[in-house]
């Protein structure tokens, strides 16, 4: 897998995270679910290596110029300063490690000296890449390889009043919000712009005009205060981008319907007020149903799309998955557009990879700035062969493979006993305990040791019988426990086994039954 | 009566008395296994008896090698102790002289104040209705911090406290928050010259506040601009702590002040102190044989000694003396609501081991 990330020195930097794990035996047992993978530097590779480091050159963000399908990889970045460059994958470069090609930057696109940019989407169909500011300024450029024209510049709010003119005055902490969260509908041609205390609205690329404006939730019944907005975080669903996600840094996350033909313009679902803690700083859709929404404190959830209501005040489900990790704000999270892995990228400088299935942290990868956006690739070329395979959790394994238990031996025997492990069953010795001592708990047969009781209540005695019958053929088997040495001889002297409702019974241990 | 034969299952075995056999076997592992309280006391004995052994048989070879060797000091090689500072976890992050974060940290908003272009000028309030002794650490702090202003509180929000310290040109913004008239917080927020380089804030827990009152043999600071010592940042969450730190005080410092703070980072606990340095030098006295020696061996005992033996600092300590840790920094100034966090101690996710540390 490789992944692209951009950081607000200015670095781009491509990471792939297969060269980066370190190897480990396939006899080595399997990682404990809740530990968490090292983290390493290698595997890092800057693309520009030749560009000057500077913040005013920092990445803000990155977007893919083609298809997933097209074989030739390019993408496009947009500077901190304005400017946008577009990268193209030089020839050879699947093998190659970051061998990427600048193939055209443009100069400040937007009109203002000192430009705060928000972000970059590319419209395949329509042949556009298009940028947006924080005063809501949307520029419109040609994606063709060669030229990287200006096409029109709109501004998102100006449709809604004449007149207003939106201007930035420094100092001014409010006009510098005038739009926080951008984010493209590739698929309608449509931008969505929204700030604080400015609702989002979608204009059309092509024509400027603003096509749809989200309304908030009704007044607090209660207090009949008007619920306060302020997107920070816009994402448009999968399901052909009708539904649109937008995370406010009032806590929430809201779901609109912005079809077309929408009548309803107020959020169709919404998170309850106590689920999370923190500004919303990203979104990103894992499959049909499950969005991951990453906050400022660097907490990743799962939200459960089916499960939300309308209702603010409802009670917070709380039972949703979380992706452990970031210590930091998470900037971008993206997904991988075949596999299921996450990656999530922040101020803590690391960039850390997820099995969306499981939650769990493959890797994480220090890099050294604090980085601003990530672009997963879909090249297969680095995958190791389990890429597609699910990540084994050890807790779905047979328990008994895993379990190692220590022989136990009793204190007086130390040392002195060892020998007896492997006598035939017929010797045996005086103590009672000297004969628990001989069970070697592997666990690695079937062949249960001494079981507990609680664990085989359901098994009948008949299974005594087979088991006997099984361990008069397996006779130096170190894994026959006392009774069926004893079992053995009674029944060499046909004797009925009295003494095993108080001896161990001896079961064929059951594959553990998962705990659920 | 007839003897009662042995069990059939015994046929063609002795009886043993396991006792005589028995050797004495070491007791190797710790004997937390047995279940049996009895037992595992008895062993536990047994186990520690053994382990002095061991020392005592260790201490008697080291002095026998020590012995051996007489006096050729290369030979004996000191035991290191293990501590938790030498068994550190491996930090990823820790700067090891790149490039990449030496740009990143020239251009960050500290750099400035380090290469002296702004000067600071930092403000300092408390929570609404602070206690009387909090006012002796704040003029503490201000014989500390050179440039220190303190503003009372009153009933402001600390956003418009911000506001007011950017119109008066400050650069840093500090507030103190207390629990039963002691303090133990301390914010330190970066707001910079001009809304363009809006810094990070920091929040720190303050504990083992000692007011120079209260230190023995303390000394009395003066107006000059002292020294700065950071030690212990190693990482670059550490770096940039550092650097916050750092940037609260002017550095062209006045050496004639000889004055020096210390910001002194151990395990994640950074320990600030005020001193006042003193170089002394040892004079060469002559003294009187003693009785019984020759001449010419208290001659040999007068050789010059060099600048290590003959220069000695002493330190006074200053000012007030405390401890403080990272708690969270967020990016950009105070703002616990809608804020961005850089960087927030999650305690059960990241303080996993014990010899893990972040600065």
């Amino acid at each position: 897998m490789r992944v692209i990330t951009g950081d607000e020195c200015g670095l781009l930097k491509e990471s792939i995270p297969e060269l980066s794990r370190r190897s480990t035996d396939p006899d080595a047992p399997a990682t404990p679910y809740n530990s968490m993978p090292d983290v390493t530097k290698d595997g890092v590779c800057r693309i520009d290596p030749k560009e000057k480091q500077t913040r005013e050159r920092g990445v803000v963000d990155l977007a893919w110029r083609n298809d997933a399908e097209c074989e030739q990889f390019s993408f496009a970045a947009l500077r901190k300063n304005g400017s946008v460059e577009l990268w193209k994958a030089a020839a050879e470069s699947r093998n190659k490690h970051a061998n990427y090609v600048l193939e055209q930057t443009s100069k400040n696109i937007f009109q203002q000296e000192r430009p705060n940019p928000l972000g970059l989407g590319v419209f395949c169909n329509h042949n556009r890449i298009c940028a947006g500011d924080s005063l809501g300024n949307v520029v419109i450029l040609k994606n063709d390889s060669d030229l990287l024209e200006e096409v029109q510049t709109y501004n998102a709010y100006k449709g809604s009043k004449r007149g207003e003119t939106l201007s930035y005055t420094p100092g001014q902490a409010l006009n510098a919000q005038l739009a926080t969260a951008i984010a493209f509908d590739t698929s309608h041609g449509r931008v969505a712009v929204g700030g604080r205390e400015r609702e989002t609205c979608l204009i059309d690329i092509h024509t400027g005009v603003q096509v749809f404006k989200t309304k908030n939730l009704p007044p607090d019944p209660q207090t009949l205060l008007q619920q306060p907005v302020w997107p920070t975080a816009i994402q448009f669903l999968h399901n052909d981008m009708n539904t649109m996600a937008v995370g406010t840094a009032y806590k929430q996350v809201r779901l609109y319907d912005v079809r077309e033909s929408s009548k309803i313009r107020r959020p169709t679902q919404t998170t309850p007020e106590d689920l999370l803690e923190y500004r919303v700083t990203s979104l990103c859709q894992v499959s049909d149903y499950e969005l991951v929404v990453a906050d400022g404190a660097g907490y990743i959830y799962c939200l459960d799309l089916r499960r939300l209501g309308r209702d603010l005040k409802a009670a917070a489900n709380k039972d949703m998955g979380r992706y452990v990790g970031p210590a930091g704000s998470v900037r971008q999270l993206k997904k991988h557009p075949t596999l299921p892995r996450l990656a999530a990228v922040g101020l803590d400088r690391m960039l850390r990879i997820y099995d969306t299935k499981k939650r769990r942290q493959l890797d994480c990868i220090y890099l050294k700035q604090r980085i601003n956006c990530v672009l997963v690739h879909g090249d297969d070329t680095w995958d190791v062969n389990d890429a597609t395979v699910d990540v084994v959790d050890p807790d779905d394994l047979d328990i008994d493979q895993d379990d190692v238990v220590q022989e136990y031996v009793d204190s007086d025997e130390e040392g002195s006993h060892g020998d007896d492990s492997n006598e035939d069953a017929d010797s045996v010795s005086s103590d009672d305990s000297e004969g628990n001592d001989e069970e070697a708990v592997d666990g690695s047969h079937e062949d249960g040791g001494e079981s507990v009781e609680d664990n085989d209540v359901e098994f009948p005695s008949s299974h005594q019988r087979d088991s006997n019958s099984q361990s008069e053929s397996s006779d130096n088997e170190d894994t026959e426990s006392h009774s069926s040495e004893t079992s053995s001889e009674e029944s060499k002297d046909n004797s009925e086994a009295e003494e095993d409702d108080e001896d161990v019974i001896v079961v064929k241990a059951p594959k553990r039954r998962r705990r659920q | 009566m007839v003897k009662k034969k042995p069990h059939s299952s015994l046929r063609g075995k002795k009886p043993v008395n396991a006792a005589k056999s028995a050797k004495k076997t070491p007791v190797s592992r710790n004997p937390s296994h047995i279940t049996n309280r009895l037992k595992r006391s008895e062993m536990y004995g047994k186990y520690l008896q053994q382990k002095r052994q061991e020392k005592k048989q260790s201490r008697i070879q080291r002095v026998k090698e020590a012995e051996a060797l007489g006096d050729d000091k290369n030979g004996i090689k000191k035991a290191v102790p293990r501590t938790l500072d030498n068994t550190r976890e491996v930090e990823p992050t820790m700067v090891l002289q790149d490039p990449e974060v030496a740009a990143d940290e020239a251009e960050d908003e500290f750099a400035r104040y380090f290469h002296s272009e702004t000067p600071p000028k930092v403000l300092v309030t408390t929570r609404p209705r602070p206690s009387q002794r909090l006012f002796f650490f704040i003029a503490d702090l201000q014989r500390l911090i050179p440039k220190l202003h303190f503003y009372p509180r009153k009933s402001f929000s600390l956003k418009e406290i911000c506001q007011f310290a950017a119109n008066r040109e400050f650069t840093h913004v500090m507030v103190l928050s207390e629990n039963a008239k002691h303090c133990n917080g301390m914010t330190i927020s970066h707001i910079g010259a001009g809304g363009e380089m809006l810094g990070p804030t920091a929040y720190f827990k303050v504990s083992n506040v000692v007011t120079s009152q209260n230190i023995p043999n303390h000394g009395a600071s003066t107006n000059h601009i002292p020294e700065l010592n950071l030690h212990g940042f190693g990482t670059r969450l550490g770096h940039r702590v550092g650097r916050l730190l750092g940037s609260l005080f002017p550095h062209d410092a006045e050496f004639q002040g000889r004055q020096v703070v210390t910001f002194h980072n151990q395990r994640d606990y950074l320990f600030v102190r005020h001193h006042r340095y003193v170089f002394e030098e040892k004079k060469n006295i002559k003294k009187a044989p003693p009785k019984g020696t020759t001449p010419e061996a208290s001659q040999d005992e007068q050789q010059p000694l060099g600048i290590k033996d003959r220069v000695k600092a002493r330190l006074q300590e200053l000012g007030p003396r405390f401890t403080l840790k990272l708690r969270w920094i967020q990016s950009g100034t105070f703002d616990t609501q809608f804020g961005e966090y850089e960087w927030m101690h999650k305690r059960k996710e990241m303080d996993t081991t014990r010899r893990r540390f972040h600065l």
